[in-house]
């Protein structure tokens, strides 16, 4: 599926990232990884073979679609430093020709040398790349130089129909000038929201993309 | 048989002009040639003395110079399901003591009390010590714990019945077993209300390898009379709303209410309680002051303070929910009202002997139905009390998650050795069967989170340490401290003035749909909602008369299988203006039209009705088995329609029937004439087959992710971080499923489900039942009285074989229309 923004094309993924193809960008948002393994430092256990779960799927992306860069709109790492951080760093080294940008999510709490020290650009608060503007959390004003793109949210979608037969799945969201991608993280909740007349939503079902616009659109 | 204390105890009792009746004469005897055992006797009977006096006669024989005053040790352990109980019993215990001049100290253990008071306490430990089951395990996890149970000479558990079907009645046999293990000559004694299956209840309180002949059940012969009498609307409704509040009877509650001095008015759900309360005080204004609210989220204080206040006569009327159920000896109540239905004759039994408490003396308990179709109930109720037909409590078995959390709890103790903890759980009833490779996996699950050791990882919890296992992490051992416990609440927030007085508690789910100025109702009180802050909600007093009230969500009760056997059995001739019963009578009209539209089924048929309204084409039938057994029985069904044609159903329940709901016409008649709908052919297969069970299991992981440490809650009224470990229970449900489809507390998630929330074996006997039954179908135009219960029940289940993309597509094919 595919959205067309100020004449850049973006490829909505199943799995729940965006590609840019004018830049061969992959879009990626709230990975939240080292979560599982925080869980377990504090004594809770989880599977530990649910880690790799992330990067599998982080591999299969970069692979198939032959991205040249990846833009993480934040929270790329859930808690304190945990062994989970070691994956992700020899994660990053095995794609050194792949440009890696992060902007700063509120869950990114490492203090500058852990970044700096990975081929790895850091954006305190926003990352600009013509006509976008990358964020973590949603911009409320918008300066309508560029079109903005976030994370944060993990935006859900509930679908109701006949029959009071409902279900809710993790969606993209497209308004007129942002767009909220869905949270990529396994092991991640979510947040339903409520979009508007004229906003594009497209939900994630059992690995396929499905135009959920039609369940609010008034007309 | 004249031993110096059975003197010392006739001089007593003479003095009080009391007679020790004939159990209580039995039990002093069993006591004293050092048997333990099971006291099954009502309320209201003289239960905790029949039980105190012998202990009290054995130390007086041992101690010739028992009036002086000895070096403080633990001697009677009086374990109580209810905190709210102690505050009786420890009166009543000391009163005996300070009467007969024996110097002892009847103490309380309980989780509100300070860290410093406790340690003062377990240094020098009362003589008598009440404790709710939780609490004896949090002193299971303090350091050198077992030196205080040396001296143990008996360990009394109160309201058995209450605690044998539930998780805690498996740690208090845990606990029980433990006391067994550290003084070898302790006696164990229950005291029970009736329950169908007391030769059971004995066992697992006393545990698998106890000898019998060392203990006895001892049954007083006190019977109870009780009238049951129905508080009739003047008009029925012919289609009754479920769940509709009964408040329009208030008119005629209240004459009963003002002519008597103390009532209390049984609700089933606690935001009911709240809604009674707000509209009796605005009927009645006058009884403000007079009548006060007592539920199991409201500040213990405030319970507390009712409960004393009723005790002392200051109240005319309070207003609660089950957790004035328990069996309080001494507290006067001269009406008991009961407002919607019981579900179970013995929780009737028990909430009606609250009223009349002393022997011999008739107890009335008055109904009032909350829709229609309770009237039916009303008299099955009747039925069921005077043939005295009583429910069985069925013990849980097999709990990991409690094991789990109680294996931890040592550890944080004095650590454990495992093989002779194996063995020491292994005696008790609930883990009699459980195997070395499942005490393998709880073994691996505490120490290395499941997995096999690997490089980096960090999982920590529970350490090896020579044969000892041990908590060494004292992060860790405070957090599991703090969430011990089975018993699961929604995540709550604490409901606090700006002042910081605490109210209550309340689910996150219900604030956080409130905006700051919003006015609620709790505890009786008109509340304006400030801001949340770590936890709390701030409120302040409003002076607004209109609110709304929480919810919350407590499991639903099931009608008992007993009680839905007389409803079927009652249903046959029961359209009959003639009826001598005046409930019968009243219903006529409802029923008439119900015969009109439809059909009553009499007990040999099988109730089908099948109509179309604009929500979609509705099946109803009515079993009359309870909701869970429908909740499985729909899903069942609804699972093998849709393995006949591709189908998708929203499925709701009542405790009358059942519906699916779908998008498309089914020809049922069709159906049902080639293939066997109810048959137990197959059953658990398709029990799991449908993607319910998934859902089911899901759900009941909830609480055994949180008994076992999966998911830290935090502390009610302490705020402490927690927000970074938490994780909702079915996201712990998937990724767990996924990655480790063995693990022990996913497959107890199943079988909870199965037993508790299906009722398997329910099921199958009601399939069993349906085969010998004549089917019915019935096409009414509009949903009938029967139905119409069912239709507006919002607690709706899915079922499909349709292919989730399929349904987006058809939904979407809808909205397009």
């Amino acid at each position: 599926m595919e959205i067309i923004i100020r004449n850049n094309h973006l490829t909505i993924l199943p799995q729940k990232a965006v590609f840019w193809q004018e830049e061969k960008a992959l879009l990626i948002s709230d990975l939240h990884l080292g979560k599982i393994s925080h869980f377990r430092k504090e004594g809770i256990p989880l599977p530990l073979q649910a880690i790799k779960n992330n990067f599998k799927r982080l591999d299969e992306l970069i692979l198939t679609n032959n991205a040249h860069t990846i833009i993480f709109t934040g929270d790329l790492f859930h808690s304190s430093m945990n062994s989970e951080w070691e994956h992700f760093c020899t994660w990053r080294k095995k794609y050194h020709s792949v440009d890696m940008h992060i902007v700063l999510g509120n869950h990114d709490q490492f203090n500058d040398e852990c970044y700096s020290s990975l081929p790895l650009s850091v954006h305190k608060k926003e990352f600009r790349f013509n006509p976008f503007s990358f964020t973590h959390h949603p911009k409320t004003n918008y300066d309508g130089l560029s079109y903005n793109i976030a994370g944060h949210i993990h935006p859900v979608i509930k679908l109701t129909g006949k029959a009071n037969q409902h279900f809710k799945f993790p969606c993209f969201y497209f308004g007129k000038q942002q767009a909220v991608l869905p949270s990529f993280g396994y092991f991640t909740g979510g947040y339903v929201i409520e979009p508007e007349d004229g906003d594009q939503v497209i939900a994630v079902v059992e690995n396929k993309l499905v135009d959920a616009s039609v369940f609010f659109q008034k007309n | 048989m004249d031993s110096p204390g059975h003197k010392v105890i006739r001089k007593w009792l003479q003095q009080k002009n009391w007679k020790l009746a004939d159990f209580q004469k039995q039990t002093l005897a069993a006591f004293l040639e050092c048997k333990s055992g099971l006291l099954n006797a009502p309320t209201g009977s003289g239960k905790t003395y029949a039980m105190f006096l012998p202990v009290l006669v054995e130390y007086i024989n041992k101690h010739k110079d028992f009036k002086k005053k000895k070096a403080s040790q633990l001697y009677v352990l009086w374990i109580t399901p209810l905190r709210a109980l102690t505050r009786d019993i420890q009166r009543n215990l000391q009163l005996a003591c300070d009467e007969l001049e024996i110097p002892w100290q009847v103490g309380v253990r309980t989780g509100d009390m300070s860290a410093k008071d406790k340690t003062a306490q377990k240094k020098a430990m009362p003589e008598v010590l009440l404790i709710t089951p939780e609490s004896l395990h949090l002193l299971f996890a303090t350091k050198n714990n077992s030196e205080v149970f040396r001296h143990l000479k008996v360990a009394v558990v109160d309201e058995w019945h209450e605690l044998l079907s539930t998780k805690r009645g498996v740690q208090t046999e845990l606990a029980l077993a433990r006391l067994r293990n550290i003084q070898s000559d302790v006696l164990t004694w229950g005291i029970s209300a009736t329950i169908g299956n007391l030769e059971q209840a004995r066992e697992v309180l006393l545990g698998i390898d106890f000898d019998k002949d060392k203990s006895v059940i001892i049954i007083s012969d006190l019977k109870k009379k009780i009238v049951v009498e129905s508080i009739l609307p003047d008009k029925i409704e012919r289609l009754p709303w479920a769940g509709y509040l009964g408040t329009n009877l208030l008119d005629k509650i209240m004459p009963i209410v003002l002519n008597s001095k103390s009532t209390l008015l049984f609700i089933n759900v606690r935001s009911q309680t709240e809604l009674w309360y707000r509209f009796i005080l605005e009927k009645y204004p006058e009884l403000a002051g007079q009548m006060a609210i007592h539920h199991g989220s409201l500040d213990r204080e405030i319970r507390n303070w009712v409960e004393d206040a009723l005790h002392k006569e200051k109240l005319k009327l309070v207003v609660c929910t089950s957790s004035l159920d328990l069996g309080v000896d001494f507290r006067p109540v001269e009406t008991v009202i009961q407002v919607g239905s019981p579900k179970s004759v013995s929780r009737f039994l028990q909430r009606a002997g609250r009223s009349g408490h002393r022997p011999g003396e008739t107890s009335k308990i008055y109904f009032v139905p909350t829709h229609a179709l309770e009237l039916i109930e009303a008299v099955s109720l009747r039925v069921g009390v005077e043939r005295n037909i009583i429910e069985d409590r069925l013990p849980v078995v097999n709990a990991y998650d409690v094991l789990a959390q109680y294996m931890v709890t040592l550890a944080v103790g004095d650590g454990f050795e495992e093989e002779k903890l194996f063995n020491e759980i292994k005696s008790t009833f609930a883990y009699q069967y459980i195997t070395r490779d499942e005490w393998e996996w709880l073994l691996g699950f505490i120490t290395t989170g499941g997995a096999t050791l690997i490089a980096y990882d960090e999982f920590r919890k529970v350490e090896r340490d020579g044969n000892l296992f041990v908590v060494k992490d004292r992060r860790i051992a405070m957090r599991h401290r703090l969430s011990m416990g089975t018993i699961v609440s929604d995540a709550s927030i604490s409901v606090k003035f700006l002042s910081g007085k605490y109210i209550g508690t309340i689910e996150e789910s219900f604030i956080a749909r409130l905006k700051t100025g919003d006015v609620f109702s709790f505890g009786g009180v008109n509340l304006e909602f400030i801001r949340v802050r770590e936890m709390i909600a701030q409120v302040r007093k409003s002076s607004k008369t209109k609110g709304t009230v929480p919810s919350w969500q407590g499991s639903r009760i099931a009608l008992s299988s007993q009680l839905s056997e007389f409803i079927r059995e009652r249903l046959d001739g029961i359209l009959n203006p003639n009826a001598k019963e005046p409930e019968i009578k009243k219903l006529q009209p409802l029923l008439q039209l119900q015969h009109d539209r439809s059909a009553i089924p009499t007990h040999h048929q099988l109730l089908i009705e099948q109509c179309e309204t604009k929500e979609g084409h509705h099946i109803f039938i009515f079993p009359f088995e309870g909701r869970l057994v429908h909740e499985g029985l729909s899903a069942v069904i609804a699972y093998r329609i849709s393995k006949i044609t591709p189908i998708s159903f929203s499925i709701a329940m009542s405790d009358y029937g059942f519906e699916l709901l779908s998008d498309t016409y089914i020809n049922l008649s069709d159906v049902l004439e080639e293939h066997n709908l109810f048959t137990t052919e197959n059953l658990l297969d398709d029990i799991q087959h449908s993607v319910n069970s998934i859902e089911m299991a899901k759900r009941k992981f909830r609480e055994i992710a949180s008994v076992a440490g999966l998911i830290f809650t935090g502390y009610p009224g302490k705020s402490m971080k927690t927000k970074h470990i938490q994780a909702s229970s079915s996201l712990l449900f998937e990724v767990i499923r996924e990655h480790e489809p063995n693990n022990l507390l996913i497959r107890q998630a199943y079988q909870e489900s199965l037993d508790q929330q299906l009722e398997e074996h329910r099921m199958r006997k009601a399939l069993q039942r349906i085969a010998h039954q004549q089917i019915i179908i019935k096409y009414p135009e509009r949903p009938t009285p029967f139905a119409f219960p069912i239709l507006v029940d919002r607690f709706r289940e899915q079922l499909t074989s349709e292919k989730l993309e399929d349904r987006i597509q058809k939904l979407i094919k809808q909205i397009e229309k």
